[in-house]
Protein backbone atom coordinates (compact mmCIF):
# COMPACT_ATOMS: atom_id res chain seq x y z
CA UNK A 1 0.00 0.00 0.00
CA UNK A 2 1.26 3.42 -0.83
CA UNK A 3 1.51 5.46 2.31
CA UNK A 4 0.29 9.00 2.14
CA UNK A 5 2.76 11.82 1.92
CA UNK A 6 3.78 13.84 3.65
CA UNK A 7 5.13 10.74 5.34
CA UNK A 8 6.73 10.64 8.70
CA UNK A 9 10.47 10.49 8.69
CA UNK A 10 13.49 12.43 9.67
CA UNK A 11 15.91 14.40 7.61
CA UNK A 12 19.14 15.99 8.66
CA UNK A 13 19.22 19.51 10.08
CA UNK A 14 20.95 20.87 6.98
CA UNK A 15 18.29 19.26 4.77
CA UNK A 16 15.53 20.70 6.94
CA UNK A 17 17.10 24.16 6.79
CA UNK A 18 17.46 23.79 3.06
CA UNK A 19 13.84 22.70 2.75
CA UNK A 20 12.69 25.78 4.59
CA UNK A 21 14.81 28.22 2.59
CA UNK A 22 14.07 26.61 -0.78
CA UNK A 23 10.34 26.90 -0.13
CA UNK A 24 10.64 30.49 1.01
CA UNK A 25 12.72 31.41 -2.05
CA UNK A 26 10.02 29.86 -4.17
CA UNK A 27 7.37 32.09 -2.60
CA UNK A 28 9.60 35.13 -2.97
CA UNK A 29 10.16 34.23 -6.66
CA UNK A 30 6.42 34.19 -7.21
CA UNK A 31 5.97 37.57 -5.56
CA UNK A 32 8.83 39.15 -7.49
CA UNK A 33 7.70 37.66 -10.81
CA UNK A 34 4.31 39.31 -10.32
CA UNK A 35 5.94 42.61 -9.41
CA UNK A 36 8.32 42.62 -12.41
CA UNK A 37 5.80 40.90 -14.71
CA UNK A 38 8.75 38.79 -15.80
CA UNK A 39 10.04 35.38 -14.90
CA UNK A 40 12.19 35.83 -11.81
CA UNK A 41 13.77 32.89 -10.06
CA UNK A 42 15.53 32.92 -6.71
CA UNK A 43 17.86 30.17 -5.63
CA UNK A 44 19.07 29.64 -2.15
CA UNK A 45 20.95 26.73 -0.69
CA UNK A 46 20.05 27.08 2.95
CA UNK A 47 21.73 28.69 5.89
CA UNK A 48 25.52 28.70 5.88
CA UNK A 49 27.78 29.48 8.77
CA UNK A 50 30.10 32.18 7.47
CA UNK A 51 33.35 33.11 9.24
CA UNK A 52 33.80 36.73 10.26
CA UNK A 53 36.59 37.40 7.78
CA UNK A 54 34.40 36.38 4.85
CA UNK A 55 31.41 38.48 5.83
CA UNK A 56 32.78 41.73 4.42
CA UNK A 57 32.72 40.25 0.92
CA UNK A 58 29.29 38.63 1.25
CA UNK A 59 27.79 41.29 -1.02
CA UNK A 60 30.60 41.05 -3.56
CA UNK A 61 33.70 43.22 -3.71
CA UNK A 62 33.69 45.21 -0.46
CA UNK A 63 35.04 48.31 -2.28
CA UNK A 64 32.32 48.40 -4.94
CA UNK A 65 29.52 50.93 -4.78
CA UNK A 66 26.07 49.39 -4.36
CA UNK A 67 22.47 50.41 -3.95
CA UNK A 68 21.08 48.43 -1.05
CA UNK A 69 17.74 48.00 0.61
CA UNK A 70 17.77 47.13 4.27
CA UNK A 71 14.90 45.76 6.32
CA UNK A 72 15.25 45.06 10.01
CA UNK A 73 13.27 42.06 11.26
CA UNK A 74 11.64 42.14 14.65
CA UNK A 75 9.86 39.45 16.62
CA UNK A 76 10.97 35.86 17.16
CA UNK A 77 12.57 35.73 13.70
CA UNK A 78 14.70 38.79 14.40
CA UNK A 79 17.59 39.79 12.18
CA UNK A 80 18.18 41.65 8.94
CA UNK A 81 17.53 41.39 5.25
CA UNK A 82 19.80 43.18 2.84
CA UNK A 83 19.21 43.32 -0.88
CA UNK A 84 22.04 44.89 -2.87
CA UNK A 85 22.90 45.51 -6.49
CA UNK A 86 25.41 47.59 -8.46
CA UNK A 87 24.34 51.15 -9.20
CA UNK A 88 23.82 50.46 -12.93
CA UNK A 89 21.52 47.52 -12.12
CA UNK A 90 19.55 49.70 -9.70
CA UNK A 91 18.98 52.26 -12.46
CA UNK A 92 17.89 49.66 -15.04
CA UNK A 93 15.59 48.13 -12.45
CA UNK A 94 14.00 51.53 -11.90
CA UNK A 95 13.47 51.83 -15.70
CA UNK A 96 11.88 48.39 -15.83
CA UNK A 97 9.51 49.12 -12.96
CA UNK A 98 8.47 52.51 -14.33
CA UNK A 99 8.11 51.14 -17.88
CA UNK A 100 10.64 53.72 -19.09
CA UNK A 101 12.99 53.02 -22.01
CA UNK A 102 16.30 51.53 -20.85
CA UNK A 103 18.79 54.23 -19.89
CA UNK A 104 16.13 56.74 -18.78
CA UNK A 105 17.07 56.72 -15.08
CA UNK A 106 20.39 58.53 -14.67
CA UNK A 107 20.67 58.89 -10.92
CA UNK A 108 19.09 57.46 -7.79
CA UNK A 109 16.56 60.22 -7.28
CA UNK A 110 13.45 60.08 -5.16
CA UNK A 111 11.34 58.15 -7.71
CA UNK A 112 14.08 55.59 -8.33
CA UNK A 113 14.60 55.09 -4.61
CA UNK A 114 10.91 54.60 -4.11
CA UNK A 115 10.82 51.88 -6.83
CA UNK A 116 13.76 50.10 -5.19
CA UNK A 117 12.19 50.43 -1.75
CA UNK A 118 9.01 48.76 -2.98
CA UNK A 119 11.03 45.94 -4.58
CA UNK A 120 12.78 45.33 -1.26
CA UNK A 121 9.48 45.44 0.54
CA UNK A 122 7.82 42.86 -1.73
CA UNK A 123 10.79 40.54 -1.74
CA UNK A 124 11.59 40.80 1.95
CA UNK A 125 7.97 40.38 3.02
CA UNK A 126 7.39 37.34 0.79
CA UNK A 127 10.55 35.69 2.06
CA UNK A 128 10.06 36.38 5.75
CA UNK A 129 6.33 35.64 5.73
CA UNK A 130 6.98 32.28 4.14
CA UNK A 131 9.80 31.49 6.56
CA UNK A 132 7.72 32.59 9.51
CA UNK A 133 4.75 30.52 8.44
CA UNK A 134 6.85 27.38 7.90
CA UNK A 135 8.65 27.77 11.17
CA UNK A 136 5.65 29.09 13.09
CA UNK A 137 7.64 32.07 14.25
CA UNK A 138 6.43 35.61 14.62
CA UNK A 139 8.16 38.25 12.46
CA UNK A 140 7.60 41.94 11.77
CA UNK A 141 9.70 43.42 8.96
CA UNK A 142 10.42 47.14 9.29
CA UNK A 143 9.93 49.65 6.47
CA UNK A 144 12.76 49.27 3.95
CA UNK A 145 15.55 51.85 3.86
CA UNK A 146 17.58 52.53 0.71
CA UNK A 147 21.35 52.92 1.14
CA UNK A 148 23.84 53.98 -1.48
CA UNK A 149 27.33 53.13 -0.34
CA UNK A 150 30.27 50.73 -0.46
CA UNK A 151 29.31 47.05 -0.21
CA UNK A 152 31.69 46.48 2.70
CA UNK A 153 30.28 49.46 4.56
CA UNK A 154 26.65 48.52 4.05
CA UNK A 155 27.06 45.09 5.58
CA UNK A 156 29.14 46.07 8.59
CA UNK A 157 26.41 47.32 10.93
CA UNK A 158 24.48 44.09 10.39
CA UNK A 159 27.42 41.88 11.08
CA UNK A 160 28.63 43.71 14.14
CA UNK A 161 25.49 43.07 16.13
CA UNK A 162 25.48 39.37 15.26
CA UNK A 163 29.08 38.48 15.96
CA UNK A 164 29.58 39.96 19.38
CA UNK A 165 29.30 36.51 20.87
CA UNK A 166 30.76 34.47 18.03
CA UNK A 167 33.34 34.52 15.26
CA UNK A 168 30.82 33.66 12.59
CA UNK A 169 27.25 34.37 11.52
CA UNK A 170 24.55 32.27 9.86
CA UNK A 171 23.25 33.70 6.68
CA UNK A 172 21.49 32.71 3.50
CA UNK A 173 22.74 33.96 0.16
CA UNK A 174 20.19 34.14 -2.59
CA UNK A 175 20.87 34.42 -6.29
CA UNK A 176 18.49 35.82 -8.89
CA UNK A 177 17.68 35.05 -12.47
CA UNK A 178 15.50 37.06 -14.83
CA UNK A 179 14.24 35.21 -17.91
CA UNK A 180 16.98 32.63 -17.42
CA UNK A 181 19.90 35.08 -17.17
CA UNK A 182 21.72 35.65 -13.93
CA UNK A 183 21.02 39.04 -12.34
CA UNK A 184 23.65 40.76 -10.26
CA UNK A 185 21.33 41.06 -7.27
CA UNK A 186 22.53 39.76 -3.96
CA UNK A 187 20.40 39.16 -0.96
CA UNK A 188 21.40 38.22 2.53
CA UNK A 189 19.17 37.08 5.31
CA UNK A 190 21.01 37.31 8.59
CA UNK A 191 19.02 35.96 11.55
CA UNK A 192 20.10 37.02 15.02
CA UNK A 193 21.78 34.27 17.09
CA UNK A 194 18.56 33.96 19.14
CA UNK A 195 16.47 33.57 15.98
CA UNK A 196 18.92 31.00 14.61
CA UNK A 197 18.48 28.91 17.76
CA UNK A 198 14.71 29.06 17.29
CA UNK A 199 14.98 28.20 13.58
CA UNK A 200 17.07 25.14 14.40
CA UNK A 201 14.65 23.97 17.04
CA UNK A 202 11.62 24.45 14.73
CA UNK A 203 13.38 22.51 11.97
CA UNK A 204 13.14 19.45 14.18
CA UNK A 205 9.35 19.75 14.15
CA UNK A 206 7.55 16.92 12.43
CA UNK A 207 5.86 19.12 9.86
CA UNK A 208 9.11 20.47 8.48
CA UNK A 209 10.61 17.00 8.45
CA UNK A 210 7.61 15.60 6.64
CA UNK A 211 7.78 18.13 3.88
CA UNK A 212 10.91 16.71 2.31
CA UNK A 213 8.83 15.08 -0.41
CA UNK A 214 7.06 18.33 -1.16
CA UNK A 215 10.38 20.13 -1.42
CA UNK A 216 11.67 17.53 -3.82
CA UNK A 217 8.89 18.41 -6.26
CA UNK A 218 9.42 22.14 -5.79
CA UNK A 219 13.14 21.84 -6.38
CA UNK A 220 12.55 19.90 -9.55
CA UNK A 221 10.13 22.57 -10.78
CA UNK A 222 12.80 25.18 -10.03
CA UNK A 223 15.43 23.35 -12.03
CA UNK A 224 13.00 22.73 -14.88
CA UNK A 225 12.03 26.42 -15.01
CA UNK A 226 15.68 27.33 -15.37
CA UNK A 227 16.14 24.86 -18.24
CA UNK A 228 12.95 26.03 -19.95
CA UNK A 229 13.90 29.71 -19.61
CA UNK A 230 17.19 29.02 -21.36
CA UNK A 231 15.52 26.94 -24.07
CA UNK A 232 12.77 29.45 -24.84
CA UNK A 233 14.91 32.51 -24.09
CA UNK A 234 11.97 33.77 -22.04
CA UNK A 235 11.26 33.92 -18.34
CA UNK A 236 9.42 30.68 -17.70
CA UNK A 237 8.05 30.16 -14.24
CA UNK A 238 6.74 26.86 -12.97
CA UNK A 239 4.33 26.53 -10.12
CA UNK A 240 3.68 23.37 -8.21
CA UNK A 241 2.00 22.42 -4.98
CA UNK A 242 4.26 19.40 -4.74
CA UNK A 243 2.74 15.93 -4.43
CA UNK A 244 -0.99 15.68 -3.96
CA UNK A 245 -3.23 12.68 -3.47
CA UNK A 246 -6.30 12.65 -5.69
CA UNK A 247 -9.10 10.06 -5.90
CA UNK A 248 -8.87 8.26 -9.26
CA UNK A 249 -12.31 9.43 -10.38
CA UNK A 250 -11.30 13.05 -9.88
CA UNK A 251 -7.90 13.05 -11.58
CA UNK A 252 -9.36 13.82 -14.98
CA UNK A 253 -12.30 15.87 -13.70
CA UNK A 254 -10.74 19.17 -14.78
CA UNK A 255 -10.04 17.79 -18.24
CA UNK A 256 -13.57 17.03 -19.34
CA UNK A 257 -13.43 18.73 -22.66
CA UNK A 258 -13.90 17.73 -26.22
CA UNK A 259 -10.65 19.39 -27.23
CA UNK A 260 -7.68 17.17 -27.97
CA UNK A 261 -4.30 18.22 -26.62
CA UNK A 262 -0.70 17.67 -27.53
CA UNK A 263 0.94 15.38 -24.99
CA UNK A 264 4.62 14.70 -24.46
CA UNK A 265 5.02 11.42 -22.68
CA UNK A 266 8.30 10.15 -21.28
CA UNK A 267 8.49 6.91 -19.30
CA UNK A 268 10.95 6.89 -16.41
CA UNK A 269 13.51 4.12 -16.51
CA UNK A 270 16.46 2.89 -14.44
CA UNK A 271 16.09 3.20 -10.66
CA UNK A 272 12.84 5.13 -10.79
CA UNK A 273 9.80 4.16 -12.82
CA UNK A 274 6.67 6.00 -13.79
CA UNK A 275 5.56 8.64 -16.21
CA UNK A 276 6.27 12.24 -16.99
CA UNK A 277 3.40 13.69 -18.93
CA UNK A 278 3.18 17.18 -20.35
CA UNK A 279 -0.11 18.38 -21.80
CA UNK A 280 -0.27 21.47 -24.00
CA UNK A 281 -3.36 22.88 -25.69
CA UNK A 282 -3.22 22.53 -29.48
CA UNK A 283 -3.10 26.29 -29.93
CA UNK A 284 -0.25 26.81 -27.48
CA UNK A 285 1.68 23.87 -28.90
CA UNK A 286 1.41 25.48 -32.34
CA UNK A 287 2.65 28.80 -30.93
CA UNK A 288 5.52 27.04 -29.18
CA UNK A 289 6.61 25.48 -32.47
CA UNK A 290 6.31 28.89 -34.19
CA UNK A 291 8.55 30.50 -31.57
CA UNK A 292 11.13 27.73 -31.71
CA UNK A 293 11.22 27.79 -35.51
CA UNK A 294 11.31 31.60 -35.69
CA UNK A 295 8.03 31.66 -37.63
CA UNK A 296 5.19 34.17 -37.30
CA UNK A 297 2.53 33.20 -34.73
CA UNK A 298 -0.10 30.94 -36.25
CA UNK A 299 2.17 29.53 -38.97
CA UNK A 300 1.99 25.99 -37.54
CA UNK A 301 -1.30 24.47 -38.60
CA UNK A 302 -0.41 20.80 -38.37
CA UNK A 303 1.96 18.73 -36.29
CA UNK A 304 4.26 17.38 -38.98
CA UNK A 305 7.63 15.73 -38.33
CA UNK A 306 9.42 19.06 -37.87
CA UNK A 307 6.82 20.36 -35.41
CA UNK A 308 6.84 17.08 -33.52
CA UNK A 309 10.60 17.19 -33.28
CA UNK A 310 10.46 20.73 -31.78
CA UNK A 311 7.89 19.57 -29.21
CA UNK A 312 9.84 16.43 -28.48
CA UNK A 313 12.97 18.44 -27.73
CA UNK A 314 10.97 20.69 -25.39
CA UNK A 315 9.65 17.60 -23.60
CA UNK A 316 13.15 16.23 -23.43
CA UNK A 317 14.55 19.37 -21.81
CA UNK A 318 11.84 19.66 -19.24
CA UNK A 319 11.66 16.00 -18.26
CA UNK A 320 15.46 15.75 -18.04
CA UNK A 321 15.59 18.79 -15.77
CA UNK A 322 12.94 17.28 -13.48
CA UNK A 323 14.51 13.88 -13.33
CA UNK A 324 18.07 15.08 -12.94
CA UNK A 325 16.95 17.21 -10.03
CA UNK A 326 15.21 14.24 -8.39
CA UNK A 327 18.09 11.90 -9.04
CA UNK A 328 20.50 14.36 -7.46
CA UNK A 329 18.40 14.73 -4.32
CA UNK A 330 17.65 11.04 -4.00
CA UNK A 331 21.14 9.96 -5.03
CA UNK A 332 19.83 7.52 -7.63
CA UNK A 333 20.25 6.91 -11.33
CA UNK A 334 17.25 7.77 -13.39
CA UNK A 335 16.90 8.81 -16.98
CA UNK A 336 13.76 9.78 -18.81
CA UNK A 337 13.46 8.01 -22.15
CA UNK A 338 12.97 10.19 -25.20
CA UNK A 339 9.43 11.61 -25.09
CA UNK A 340 6.79 10.59 -27.60
CA UNK A 341 4.34 13.11 -29.00
CA UNK A 342 0.63 12.22 -28.87
CA UNK A 343 -2.32 14.23 -30.09
CA UNK A 344 -5.35 12.89 -28.28
CA UNK A 345 -7.97 13.48 -25.59
CA UNK A 346 -6.40 14.57 -22.28
CA UNK A 347 -8.54 12.18 -20.23
CA UNK A 348 -7.46 9.18 -22.32
CA UNK A 349 -3.80 10.08 -21.91
CA UNK A 350 -3.84 10.77 -18.17
CA UNK A 351 -5.88 7.65 -17.49
CA UNK A 352 -3.30 5.45 -19.19
CA UNK A 353 -0.50 6.89 -17.03
CA UNK A 354 -2.41 6.07 -13.83
CA UNK A 355 -2.61 2.34 -14.34
CA UNK A 356 0.35 1.27 -12.19
CA UNK A 357 -0.76 3.31 -9.21
CA UNK A 358 -4.36 2.16 -9.59
CA UNK A 359 -3.28 -1.43 -9.02
CA UNK A 360 -2.51 -0.63 -5.39
CA UNK A 361 -4.63 2.34 -4.49
CA UNK A 362 -7.92 4.06 -5.25
CA UNK A 363 -6.06 7.34 -5.24
CA UNK A 364 -3.31 8.71 -7.44
CA UNK A 365 -0.28 10.44 -6.04
CA UNK A 366 1.00 12.98 -8.47
CA UNK A 367 2.89 16.21 -8.72
CA UNK A 368 1.31 18.67 -11.12
CA UNK A 369 3.10 21.73 -12.40
CA UNK A 370 1.73 24.71 -14.27
CA UNK A 371 3.70 27.17 -16.39
CA UNK A 372 3.77 30.89 -17.01
CA UNK A 373 5.86 33.07 -19.29
CA UNK A 374 6.35 36.70 -18.39
CA UNK A 375 3.51 36.50 -15.89
CA UNK A 376 1.02 34.95 -18.34
CA UNK A 377 -0.24 31.48 -17.55
CA UNK A 378 0.23 29.01 -20.36
CA UNK A 379 -2.17 26.22 -21.16
CA UNK A 380 0.53 23.73 -20.16
CA UNK A 381 0.47 21.15 -17.42
CA UNK A 382 3.08 18.69 -16.37
CA UNK A 383 2.33 15.55 -14.38
CA UNK A 384 4.89 13.39 -12.61
CA UNK A 385 3.47 9.98 -11.75
CA UNK A 386 5.91 7.59 -10.07
CA UNK A 387 5.00 3.91 -9.85
CA UNK A 388 4.27 2.47 -6.38
CA UNK A 389 7.74 0.90 -6.17
CA UNK A 390 9.38 4.22 -7.01
CA UNK A 391 7.21 5.97 -4.47
CA UNK A 392 8.56 3.64 -1.82
CA UNK A 393 12.06 4.55 -2.94
CA UNK A 394 11.31 8.25 -2.57
CA UNK A 395 9.68 7.70 0.79
CA UNK A 396 12.63 5.65 1.98
CA UNK A 397 14.83 8.63 1.23
CA UNK A 398 12.51 10.96 3.05
CA UNK A 399 12.38 8.61 6.05
CA UNK B 1 -34.85 17.89 -20.07
CA UNK B 2 -32.24 15.57 -21.46
CA UNK B 3 -28.87 15.52 -19.70
CA UNK B 4 -25.53 13.89 -20.46
CA UNK B 5 -23.89 12.45 -17.35
CA UNK B 6 -20.09 12.12 -17.35
CA UNK B 7 -18.37 9.14 -15.79
CA UNK B 8 -14.79 9.36 -14.52
CA UNK B 9 -12.18 6.66 -14.01
CA UNK B 10 -13.64 3.69 -12.08
CA UNK B 11 -17.07 5.31 -12.20
CA UNK B 12 -20.40 3.56 -12.82
CA UNK B 13 -23.73 5.18 -13.53
CA UNK B 14 -27.18 4.15 -14.68
CA UNK B 15 -29.55 6.35 -16.71
CA UNK B 16 -33.00 6.15 -18.28
CA UNK B 17 -34.12 7.79 -21.45
CA UNK B 18 -34.01 10.74 -22.27
CA UNK B 19 -30.71 11.10 -20.41
CA UNK B 20 -27.43 9.82 -21.84
CA UNK B 21 -24.08 8.70 -20.41
CA UNK B 22 -20.58 9.53 -21.57
CA UNK B 23 -16.99 8.76 -20.73
CA UNK B 24 -13.52 9.20 -22.22
CA UNK B 25 -11.24 6.20 -22.52
CA UNK B 26 -7.59 5.39 -23.07
CA UNK B 27 -6.45 1.94 -21.98
CA UNK B 28 -9.60 1.57 -19.85
CA UNK B 29 -12.73 -0.17 -21.09
CA UNK B 30 -16.14 1.45 -21.23
CA UNK B 31 -18.87 -1.16 -20.68
CA UNK B 32 -22.34 -0.24 -21.90
CA UNK B 33 -25.05 -2.53 -20.51
CA UNK B 34 -28.60 -1.84 -21.69
CA UNK B 35 -32.14 -3.08 -21.89
CA UNK B 36 -33.51 -1.71 -25.16
CA UNK B 37 -37.13 -2.40 -24.24
CA UNK B 38 -36.91 -1.10 -20.69
CA UNK B 39 -34.96 1.92 -22.01
CA UNK B 40 -32.51 1.73 -19.14
CA UNK B 41 -28.75 1.51 -19.44
CA UNK B 42 -25.56 1.65 -17.38
CA UNK B 43 -22.02 2.62 -18.22
CA UNK B 44 -18.88 1.55 -16.36
CA UNK B 45 -15.29 2.74 -16.83
CA UNK B 46 -12.99 -0.07 -15.68
CA UNK B 47 -9.26 0.27 -15.51
CA UNK B 48 -7.66 -3.07 -14.63
CA UNK B 49 -8.49 -6.72 -15.42
CA UNK B 50 -8.47 -8.46 -12.01
CA UNK B 51 -9.43 -7.30 -8.53
CA UNK B 52 -7.55 -10.19 -6.88
CA UNK B 53 -9.55 -9.70 -3.71
CA UNK B 54 -9.00 -5.93 -3.58
CA UNK B 55 -11.61 -4.44 -1.25
CA UNK B 56 -11.51 -0.86 -2.50
CA UNK B 57 -13.23 0.75 -5.43
CA UNK B 58 -15.30 -1.94 -7.21
CA UNK B 59 -15.61 0.12 -10.38
CA UNK B 60 -11.87 -0.04 -10.99
CA UNK B 61 -11.61 -3.70 -12.03
CA UNK B 62 -13.19 -5.66 -14.86
CA UNK B 63 -14.54 -8.50 -12.65
CA UNK B 64 -15.99 -6.43 -9.80
CA UNK B 65 -16.95 -3.60 -12.18
CA UNK B 66 -19.11 -5.88 -14.36
CA UNK B 67 -20.80 -7.35 -11.26
CA UNK B 68 -21.52 -3.93 -9.82
CA UNK B 69 -22.78 -2.54 -13.13
CA UNK B 70 -25.11 -5.51 -13.50
CA UNK B 71 -26.50 -5.01 -9.97
CA UNK B 72 -27.12 -1.34 -10.67
CA UNK B 73 -28.84 -1.88 -14.00
CA UNK B 74 -31.10 -4.63 -12.60
CA UNK B 75 -31.94 -2.46 -9.60
CA UNK B 76 -32.97 0.30 -12.01
CA UNK B 77 -35.54 -2.04 -13.57
CA UNK B 78 -33.74 -3.72 -16.48
CA UNK B 79 -34.72 -7.25 -17.40
CA UNK B 80 -31.81 -9.67 -17.15
CA UNK B 81 -32.91 -11.65 -20.20
CA UNK B 82 -32.93 -8.57 -22.42
CA UNK B 83 -29.52 -7.22 -21.39
CA UNK B 84 -26.84 -6.76 -24.03
CA UNK B 85 -23.38 -5.20 -23.80
CA UNK B 86 -21.20 -3.03 -26.02
CA UNK B 87 -17.55 -2.27 -25.31
CA UNK B 88 -15.14 0.50 -26.27
CA UNK B 89 -11.59 1.54 -25.27
CA UNK B 90 -8.60 -0.65 -24.49
CA UNK B 91 -6.07 1.40 -26.46
CA UNK B 92 -2.31 1.20 -25.96
CA UNK B 93 -1.79 4.95 -25.59
CA UNK B 94 1.96 4.72 -25.00
CA UNK B 95 2.53 1.66 -27.18
CA UNK B 96 1.82 -1.99 -26.41
CA UNK B 97 5.36 -2.65 -25.10
CA UNK B 98 5.04 0.08 -22.49
CA UNK B 99 1.68 -1.05 -21.10
CA UNK B 100 2.19 -4.77 -21.56
CA UNK B 101 -0.97 -5.16 -23.65
CA UNK B 102 -3.17 -3.85 -20.83
CA UNK B 103 -5.98 -2.65 -23.11
CA UNK B 104 -6.43 -6.09 -24.65
CA UNK B 105 -6.20 -7.81 -21.24
CA UNK B 106 -8.87 -5.44 -19.93
CA UNK B 107 -11.16 -6.20 -22.88
CA UNK B 108 -10.67 -9.97 -22.49
CA UNK B 109 -11.41 -9.82 -18.75
CA UNK B 110 -14.62 -7.85 -19.38
CA UNK B 111 -15.80 -10.28 -22.09
CA UNK B 112 -15.12 -13.25 -19.80
CA UNK B 113 -17.02 -11.78 -16.86
CA UNK B 114 -19.98 -10.78 -18.99
CA UNK B 115 -19.94 -14.32 -20.44
CA UNK B 116 -20.07 -15.77 -16.92
CA UNK B 117 -23.27 -13.76 -16.37
CA UNK B 118 -24.66 -14.94 -19.70
CA UNK B 119 -24.60 -11.47 -21.24
CA UNK B 120 -23.83 -11.15 -24.95
CA UNK B 121 -21.35 -8.58 -26.25
CA UNK B 122 -23.13 -7.41 -29.39
CA UNK B 123 -20.58 -4.86 -30.56
CA UNK B 124 -17.20 -3.54 -29.62
CA UNK B 125 -14.67 -0.93 -30.68
CA UNK B 126 -11.43 -1.76 -28.83
CA UNK B 127 -7.66 -1.69 -29.32
CA UNK B 128 -5.47 0.62 -31.38
CA UNK B 129 -3.39 3.46 -29.98
CA UNK B 130 -5.91 6.29 -29.80
CA UNK B 131 -8.23 7.53 -27.07
CA UNK B 132 -12.01 7.34 -27.47
CA UNK B 133 -15.04 9.31 -26.47
CA UNK B 134 -17.99 7.02 -25.75
CA UNK B 135 -21.63 8.13 -25.60
CA UNK B 136 -24.46 5.76 -24.61
CA UNK B 137 -28.13 6.42 -25.32
CA UNK B 138 -30.49 4.29 -23.17
CA UNK B 139 -33.32 5.00 -25.62
CA UNK B 140 -32.03 2.35 -28.02
CA UNK B 141 -28.70 1.17 -26.59
CA UNK B 142 -26.87 3.05 -29.32
CA UNK B 143 -23.19 3.72 -28.53
CA UNK B 144 -21.33 6.45 -30.40
CA UNK B 145 -17.56 6.11 -30.36
CA UNK B 146 -15.35 8.91 -31.53
CA UNK B 147 -11.63 8.90 -32.12
CA UNK B 148 -9.98 12.29 -32.64
CA UNK B 149 -9.63 13.06 -36.34
CA UNK B 150 -12.03 10.31 -37.43
CA UNK B 151 -15.75 10.14 -38.17
CA UNK B 152 -17.86 8.84 -35.24
CA UNK B 153 -18.70 5.14 -35.30
CA UNK B 154 -22.15 3.99 -34.23
CA UNK B 155 -22.28 0.63 -32.43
Amino acid sequence: MISAPPSTGSISMSEALRTVTVNSSYHASRALSKWFRRGVRLTCDGFAETPLHELADALGDADSCVAAIHMALEGELSGDILLAFPEATALSLADLLMSSPPGSAQALGEIERSALQETGNILGSALTNSLASWLKLDVRPSAPAVLHDLAGAVIQPLVVQHVTAADSAFLTRTEFELDGSKLDFRMLLVPSPEAMTLIRSRCQAEEVQANALHTLAINAAFDASRAMSKWLKKGVRLQTDGFVRVPLAQVTASHESDAPVVALHAPLVDQMHGHILMLISMRKAGLLVDRLMGQPDGATTEFNDMARSCLQETGNIISSAFINSWAKWLDIHCEPASPQVLVDLPESIIESALVEQAQLSDEALLAMTEFSVDGQWLEWELFVLPTPASLRLIEAFCA
Amino acid sequence: MSEVFSIGIAGIRVARTPHRLRTTLGSCIGIALYDRVGRVAGLAHVMLPESNGHKGDRGKFADTGVDWLLEQVLEAGASRGRLAAKLAGGASMFGAVMDNGLGERNARAVRERLGQHGIRVVAEHVGGEKGRRMLLDPANGEVTVQIIGAEPTIL
